[in-house]
């Protein structure tokens, strides 16, 4: 009497491949997710209590990044403006506008706004905008163009590669010092990029190979 | 803006480049700090520290670090939680995010002002460093003060009035007051006591002092637990000028309030001799052992009641007639004649220093042999007469003389010998006030408890050990509904008023010259001269000597909780205690002979009985103890107070008489069955003719040299890049055992500096304290004479470190500028880098203890430190966030890292200057000079790990004669 | 009788033991206890996650504990499996025959258990597999100097050949199974499992070739992967592991720990399964005399040991000293004890055929080899250079009920192998018969 089909043989073969198949396609949808923009939250724009548009103010007025986020070069951290920073202009302009209304109130009830974060990292990681921003990295090369976003989103992906890369290579990511916070500054061809970055490493004796170490980083 | 491709453009910036300097574009924390104007508006800037700033930066702080716990070894497949911000609604330049700011201030223990500079961060304080410009700091601080800071953040601190235990108002207490107010000025004050620990404070002594002028009835007494104890020598000379020192049963370098002022005395004098100028000799007579007695050349073991023939025959070897002294033995009289020759070798230079403890007629004797040897005098300092101490009060409530009792920041109900006895006396008096920060004992058994405002959140002045007066101003605005110590009086003498004003008043001068004083945070001008000592203070006398086997009873402060006061400081709990290496408890400490004779082990439950009354505890058997002396720690055994101080240790204020408060002769000791477990971070500490701690003979002397062993590890990089760079740093570390007396401000100030967790009394029983730096206890030679050395042990951050090979997964590797660096976020567990620690520095996170922490205490964490995770290992990273703060800001500024720019926590806290790090590749460093000396050897070198963290070998004796 | 008629016999008793089983009540009494114990390791490995390491008694510097100690353990019982079966088979020891089946299939259980270890005693397992090299966002890769980096292929590979190795071995038997199997549900369990072998001299020339190459890849597996284990300790420079007689000294070890658990698992089964004229009195003496000839290597293994440490002196003495009067000294002379004493009786042939004996003497080598971990383990680390770190270490209940919970694993599994897998390699027991 016969147990299986003449075709059992195959699918037995077909079973067996379909699995190997299947375990190599879980890792690359592992891999896939981690590169995911889910994952990473790039291009992912938040809703905030009060819908703060970089392109108006950065892109359409020409606002320098430092009038508000003004101690990145002194500072560790950027800094998120103070609400009567806004209030400077705007008690002037839109003073009635709706959307401003929590500002208004924070200014009035002494309470601060409320933001939720988009460029973040994790707590042990120690990153200091000051050196960074001092030594000629642009504010774009992490934020991307703010320049765009009606409602701000994370522009580059902020894993340990992401930051490795440039470590590693820092040289055609500078800019001379004044040029940092040019959102859409393209006038130099990446050559003179190049140029300008290895002459800045050799200024600023800055040994690429040790750019990676964990401790630049973590403590 | 240059056209696109314009090579003018590049050659302008590479023209630029080459000139900029960085600063050109804005100036660095330290300049902006310099300017006098700047200054001012700190000084100016207390408004700015609002509650509300304060919660925000403590809110934010938490999600922050339930972010960091959720993320902890992100990988990067995991979506990260959001997280928000909430930036301030005013700032101004000062109170920009991560910005940190110091302010100079000071607290106080036992009415000894301990002059600190406060490391505020986003508006919390999180770390306090000793004050650089002040004389009784010199920039260093002791083991208490810096967990002081914790004393701040203490969940268990009363955060609002009681009446009878139940919630009351400042406003109801105000009424209170004022009625009692009307009665005094009518009655002229009869009836009204008022309770305070030692007061030095300049404010409070002018209010006392107007309070006594007002109503001349009221009482003023003062209960002073600690007074009068080993270590309470104050109006001292500094000892950097004494070259033989000679203590009676006197402890100056112990943990106590003037450890701080004579350590660094010391330290100064014994460095001096290490360079070959005059001599640092110390000997000791003493019942049991102490820090002084055990750094000391010459330690004669000598009971309690022998000390007044020794300074008698002392007296009497030295001219200064005193009766007939009595017979000593051989090992006395070479003791006697020991100390004899080398303070008359040294006249003039010398000081012969006998415990307060043993009564003024003593300490006369003292002096006057002093005065024989041209000596400077030793006097206590002059203090306004109080109406009397504690027992006087008693007294006159037993007589229903006060009807107005207010017990200042004082805890009677629990640290006094008839604490029983005045709990009970206290219910006679109509009105009962406690102020204090918890409530306490005392503050349960008053009527009224109002909780008052730490000094780090308070106004106000001290006297500091070198009689100097130290202004207090607040490092943060309270978050509790407190008052400080000025206005709980001024409550019931004006009614609320800022306790700024209060403080101001005391110090004439304009405003510039107040600000100026704010910013240095004493007044030189103030200081309080010593007087000679008056008898007038209540007088302890010795024992007398005991006939038959009744053991003399002594009584110490504790090293570690001193008098109770910081039983609910979890730092100072866990601090391994110094000489017995005890964390959480109090023992019953007595000798080998004693042990061995009624046969009791370790924590065996003896009963110590004297005079009908006795205690219950667990013994412990301590080494160059008296054989006949029963040594008991004050300071455990807490009734109330949190829950931290509940249950630890027993209580030893009962056994002590009023009349003789730090030894009695009429004790006896009796072996219960049962034990305690005691939880002891060492429990083998023979050295065995192991070379862990090398000794030599003179100052100029060098070690043998043992010869480079070969090691399969490639050298560490020294070259010069190829890029022109300078080398990197070499950082390392230098510890010179000839200074360290083990006295643990290291130790917590890494706890400060570094977030290392507590983890409980049961944890460390298991072997899993987290302490970064141990600081570990040697015995040579017999157990009844041992000699005793400390070493301090953090990383040695091995040039060739094994714990390098075994990790599997790279979470700790070398730094190009020597660090051994430990990866939380990528660390996994395995445990194998602590397996392969030669030193087992490295600690372990068996368990979480970080995520349950109270809010207060997760506010005083170290933000620029990580908050370690369960299943991390940790270690002692030599303090890295502030190497990478100097480096960033050398960067900055485009030259290299300074010699001294980078100071460890343990560094900076030590007293005597043991720990010295710097940068190997500057020959000239402060570290270089260390270890070019020919005292400097590396731990285990068989190991062959080449070691950054490197001893000083310690030198036999302190040199012959003055020098 | 006939020659035909031993084949059938052969094959009735083997293959149709999964069928008709002829102990169940004793199989399934075995069976409960060991699933309550595997219970016990469910629980336990909960608890561990829910609270961390520190519900065992590990502290510093004892930072391995249990779990390390019977990791050894395991993976070395693992290989006399693979000894018997691969290397006996490249020797053409025909006698391996009755036992290759049984001991591969206590190998693969043994590294199921020993495998598991490493992972659980992580402080943060969920991130165990950090260990393997793969492309990941954070751009960092194992540490290959490290021991452990090693252990992880060693034991993978070890693990994934075991287990080729025996399937391969087994696809015939299961034919057979499949073919004399009455039930629907046997038929297709069976048949699914034999991968449609039909016998054919194709199947039989590809077989005998793949078997052949596994085995030959799986010895020296066995000598690798003890060595490198051996490594862990080794590479530290911590007295009392620094010494180069490691490798030598665990692999014999393994083996020796090894034969002694399928000597226990050969009489049981013998007993159980009623196997007495396949699992004969020449096999017991045979695996006698492997045990006594591996135990007294590794006796050799301790003498050499005690050498190193007094030609080094200094620390290394120390810990010697320490080894045989310090605070964990029973775990020394334990070892010594249980290892060698009873296994002297091995020298006469009387005891090594004489089951219970055999049996016992087995037991005595396992807990014997287990104390010989520990002894190596602990006794190193709880007090190595410095006095001062000196710590004693006690373990916890959640360190023995992960232990025993483990022991329940094994069982479980090796009872299930029973209950419905040819214990014994009929086949290759038939190609004996009809070759001599």
């Amino acid at each position: 009497m016969q147990i299986f089909s003449p075709s059992a043989d195959t699918w037995l073969r077909a079973g067996i491949a379909a699995l190997v198949v299947a375990v190599f396609a879980a890792g690359l949808v592992a891999a896939g997710y981690a590169d995911s923009t889910y994952a990473t939250q790039v291009g992912w724009a938040k809703d905030q209590d009060v819908p703060f548009s970089h392109r108006h103010h950065v892109g359409e007025l020409g606002i320098d990044c430092r009038y508000c986020h003004a101690t990145v070069e002194t500072s560790a951290d950027a800094g998120l403006p103070a609400t009567h920073v806004c209030m400077t202009c705007h008690s002037q302009l839109w003073t009635g506008a709706p959307m401003l209304a929590p500002v208004r109130a924070s200014l009035a009830q002494h309470r601060p706004l409320r933001w939720h974060r988009i460029a973040q990292v994790p707590d042990y990681v120690y990153f200091n905008h000051s050196i960074h921003v001092q030594r000629g990295v642009p504010c774009v090369e992490c934020h991307g163009r703010v320049d765009t976003m009606p409602l701000t989103w994370r522009a580059k992906p902020f894993q340990m590669q992401f930051c490795l890369d440039c470590h590693r290579d820092p040289a055609k990511h500078l800019r001379p010092p004044e040029q940092v916070t040019r959102i859409d500054w393209a006038s130099w061809s990446p050559q003179m990029r190049q140029t300008y970055g290895s002459a800045a490493l050799r200024r600023y004796h800055i040994d690429t190979g040790e750019l990676d170490n964990c401790e630049i980083c973590h403590r | 803006m240059s056209a696109p491709g314009d090579p003018a453009g590049v050659d302008a910036a590479l023209r630029r480049l080459g000139a900029s300097q960085g600063r050109q574009y804005w100036r660095s924390l330290e300049e902006l700090f310099e300017t006098a104007e700047f200054r001012r508006r700190i000084a100016a800037e207390f408004p700015a520290l609002a509650r509300m700033p304060t919660d925000i930066d403590r809110r934010s702080f938490f999600q922050c670090l339930a972010a960091a716990v959720a993320l902890a070894g992100l990988d990067g497949c995991e979506r990260r939680a959001d997280e928000d911000a909430y930036p301030l609604v005013l700032a101004d330049r000062d109170s920009q995010p991560g910005m940190v700011r110091h302010y100079a201030t000071a607290w106080e223990l036992d009415g000894v002002g301990q002059p600190v500079v406060g490391t505020c961060r986003d508006g919390r304080p999180i770390k306090l460093e000793g004050n650089p410009d002040h004389p009784a700091s010199g920039g260093k601080t002791d083991a208490f003060t810096q967990a002081a800071l914790l004393g701040l953040y203490d969940p268990a601190r009363s955060g609002g009035p009681l009446r009878d235990g139940a919630p009351a108002t400042w406003d109801g207490f105000g009424a209170v007051a004022l009625a009692a107010r009307e009665w005094f000025d009518a009655s002229g004050g009869t009836g009204f006591a008022l309770l305070t620990g030692p007061v030095q404070s300049p404010t409070l002594l002018r209010q006392i002092a107007g309070m006594r002028a007002r109503w001349p009835g009221m009482a003023w007494h003062v209960h002073a637990p600690m007074a009068e104890g080993p270590a309470a020598l104050d109006g001292m000379p500094p000892l950097d000028t004494i070259d033989v020192l000679v203590c009676l049963d006197a402890d100056p370098l112990g943990n106590g309030p003037l450890q701080t002022w004579h350590a660094q005395g010391w330290s100064a004098r014994r460095r001096a001799f290490q360079q070959g100028d005059g001599a640092a000799r110390l000997l000791v007579a003493e019942p049991t052992p102490t820090l002084t007695g055990v750094t000391a050349e010459a330690r004669l073991i000598a009971p309690h009641s022998r000390i007044a023939a020794l300074a008698a025959a002392l007296g009497a070897r030295l001219g200064v007639a005193e009766g007939a002294s009595q017979p000593l033995d051989a090992k006395e009289r070479a003791w006697i004649e020991q100390a004899t020759d080398a303070l008359q070798a040294s006249r003039g230079r010398g000081l012969l220093c006998v415990g307060p403890q043993h009564g003024p007629e003593l300490r006369m004797l003292g002096s006057r042999i002093n005065a024989s040897l041209g000596n400077q005098a030793v006097a206590s300092r002059s203090r306004p007469q109080p109406s009397g101490d504690l027992a006087a009060l008693h007294r006159a409530i037993g007589l229903g003389g006060v009807h107005t009792l207010l017990i200042l920041d004082s805890n009677p109900c629990y640290a006094s010998p008839d604490a029983a006895g005045f709990t009970a006396a206290l219910k006679r008096v109509p009105l009962t006030i406690h102020a204090g920060l918890h409530h306490d004992e005392t503050g349960q058994a008053c009527r009224w408890h109002l909780p008052l405002a730490h000094l780090l959140e308070s106004w106000s002045d001290v006297c500091c050990a070198d009689g100097s007066a130290g202004l207090v101003q607040p490092l943060v605005r309270p978050f509790l509904d407190v008052r400080t110590r000025h206005q709980v009086l001024a409550l019931l003498t004006d009614g609320e008023v800022p306790a700024h004003d209060l403080v101001r008043q005391t110090w004439p001068g304009d405003e510039v010259q107040w600000q100026s004083r704010l910013l240095k945070g004493f007044v030189a001008e103030a200081a309080i001269p010593p007087a000679e000592p008056t008898a007038s203070v209540a007088a302890p006398r010795s024992a007398a000597p005991q006939p038959g086997d009744a053991l003399e009873i002594v009584f110490r402060p504790d090293p570690t909780v001193h008098d109770g006061a910081f039983a609910s400081n979890p730092w100072l709990q866990e601090m391994p205690k110094p000489l017995t290496k005890l964390t959480w408890d109090n023992a019953v400490h007595i000798a080998p002979a004693l042990a061995e004779e009624l046969g009791i082990a370790n924590e065996d439950l003896v009963e110590v009985s004297a005079a009908g009354r006795s205690i219950v505890g667990p013994a412990w058997i301590v080494p160059g103890q008296h054989a006949r002396t029963v040594l008991l720690h004050l300071g455990y055994g807490r009734r109330a107070g949190g829950p931290v101080a509940l249950g630890s240790g027993f209580d030893a204020y009962p056994l002590r008489s009023p009349s003789s408060l730090w030894a009695r002769g009429d004790g006896t000791l009796r072996k219960l069955s049962g034990t305690r477990a005691l939880a002891c971070t060492q429990t083998h500490w023979a050295l065995g003719g192991h070379d862990w701690i090398r000794t030599v003979d003179a100052p100029g002397e060098a070690l043998p040299r043992k010869e480079e062993q070969k090691s399969f590890f490639p050298p560490q990089p020294r070259e010069k890049p190829e890029n022109g760079a300078s080398p990197p740093p070499a950082w390392g570390m230098a510890i010179d055992l000839d200074l360290c007396i083990g006295c643990n401000a290291c130790a917590v100030a890494c706890v400060a500096e570094n977030n290392v967790p507590m983890v409980g009394r049961e944890q460390v029983a298991k072997g899993r304290e987290m302490h970064w730096l141990r600081i570990d206890r040697y015995y040579e030679g017999t157990p009844d004479e041992p000699r005793q050395s400390f070493q301090p042990v953090p990383c040695m951050h091995c040039e060739d470190a094994p714990c390098e090979t075994g990790c599997p997964v790279n979470a700790t590797v070398h730094s190009p500028d020597g660090l051994n660096l430990q990866v939380y976020n990528r660390c996994i567990g395995t445990r194998t880098c602590s397996a392969y620690c030669p030193y087992k520095v490295r600690r372990f996170n068996w368990l979480d203890y970080t995520r349950e922490a109270a809010p207060a205490l997760v506010a005083q964490r170290n933000p620029d430190v990580t908050v370690r995770d369960r299943g991390v290992m940790e270690k002692c990273t030599y303090c890295i966030q502030r190497i990478a703060e100097a480096r960033i800001a050398a960067d900055k500024e485009g030259r290299p890292i300074a010699d001294g720019e980078v100071v460890t926590a343990c560094q900076q806290a030590c007293p005597t200057q043991a720990i010295v790090f710097g940068d190997l590749t500057q020959a000239d460093s402060a570290v270089g000079k260390r270890k070019a000396s020919g005292r400097d050897y590396a731990l285990l070198e068989d190991a062959n790990t080449r070691p950054r963290t490197t001893y000083g070998a310690k030198i036999e004796g302190g040199g012959k004669g003055a020098g | 009788m006939s020659r035909n008629a031993t084949y059938r016999r052969v094959t009735r008793e083997v293959v149709t033991i999964s069928t008709r089983f002829p102990a169940p009540r004793m199989w399934w009494a075995m069976f409960a206890v060991s699933l309550a114990l595997f219970g016990l390791l469910l629980v336990s490995v909960v608890v561990l996650f829910a609270r961390g390491p520190g519900v065992w008694g590990n502290n510093i510097p004892v930072g391995w504990g249990f779990p390390i100690c019977n990791y050894i353990w395991w993976i070395g019982i693992g290989h006399a499996g693979t000894l018997i079966s691969a290397m006996l088979l490249l020797l053409n020891q025909s006698w391996r025959n009755s036992l290759n089946r049984f001991a591969e299939a206590m190998t693969l259980f043994a590294l199921t258990c020993g495998g598991l270890y490493p992972i659980l005693h992580l402080g943060r397992p969920w991130y165990f597999y950090w260990m393997a090299p793969y492309p990941n966002t954070m751009d960092v890769w194992p540490q290959f100097k490290s021991p452990l980096t090693w252990d992880f292929f060693a034991v993978l590979t070890y693990l994934l050949v075991s287990l080729l190795f025996w399937y391969i071995g087994i696809v015939p038997d299961l034919a057979s199974a499949r073919d004399r199997a009455r039930k629907r549900r046997w038929q297709v369990f069976f048949g699914v499992l034999a991968l449609g072998w039909r016998g054919q001299g194709r199947h039989w020339l590809r077989w005998k070739q793949a078997y052949t190459i596994t085995a030959a890849i799986a010895v020296p597996l066995v000598v690798s992967v003890h060595s490198e284990i051996s490594m862990l300790f080794a590479a530290g420079p911590i007295p009392g592991w620094n010494s180069t007689v490691f490798p030598a000294y665990f692999v014999l070890g393994a083996a020796f720990s090894g034969f002694a658990v399928v000597t226990i698992i050969a009489v049981v089964l013998r007993h159980m399964l009623k196997l007495e004229d396949l699992v004969t009195e020449r096999h017991l003496d045979l695996l006698g005399r492997m045990t006594l000839a591996t135990g007294m290597m590794t006796a050799y293994g301790y003498v050499m040991e005690a050498f190193d440490a007094l030609y080094a002196g200094g620390y290394e003495l120390d810990t010697l000293q320490d080894r045989y009067g310090g605070y964990y000294a029973w775990s020394y002379w334990g070892a010594l004890l249980f290892n060698f004493v009873p296994l002297q009786l091995l020298w006469w042939r009387r005891w090594r055929v004489s089951p219970i004996p055999v049996f016992l003497i087995a037991l005595s080598v396992v807990v014997g080899m287990w104390m010989e971990r520990f002894m190596l383990l602990v006794t190193t680390l709880y007090r190595d250079w410095l006095d001062s770190s000196v710590n004693l270490y006690h373990p916890t209940f959640w360190d023995w009920s992960l232990f025993i919970g483990f022991i329940g694993l094994f069982c479980c599994e090796l009872l299930l192998f029973v209950r419905f897998l040819p214990v014994i390699s009929a086949f290759e027991i038939k190609e004996d018969l009809a070759d001599g």
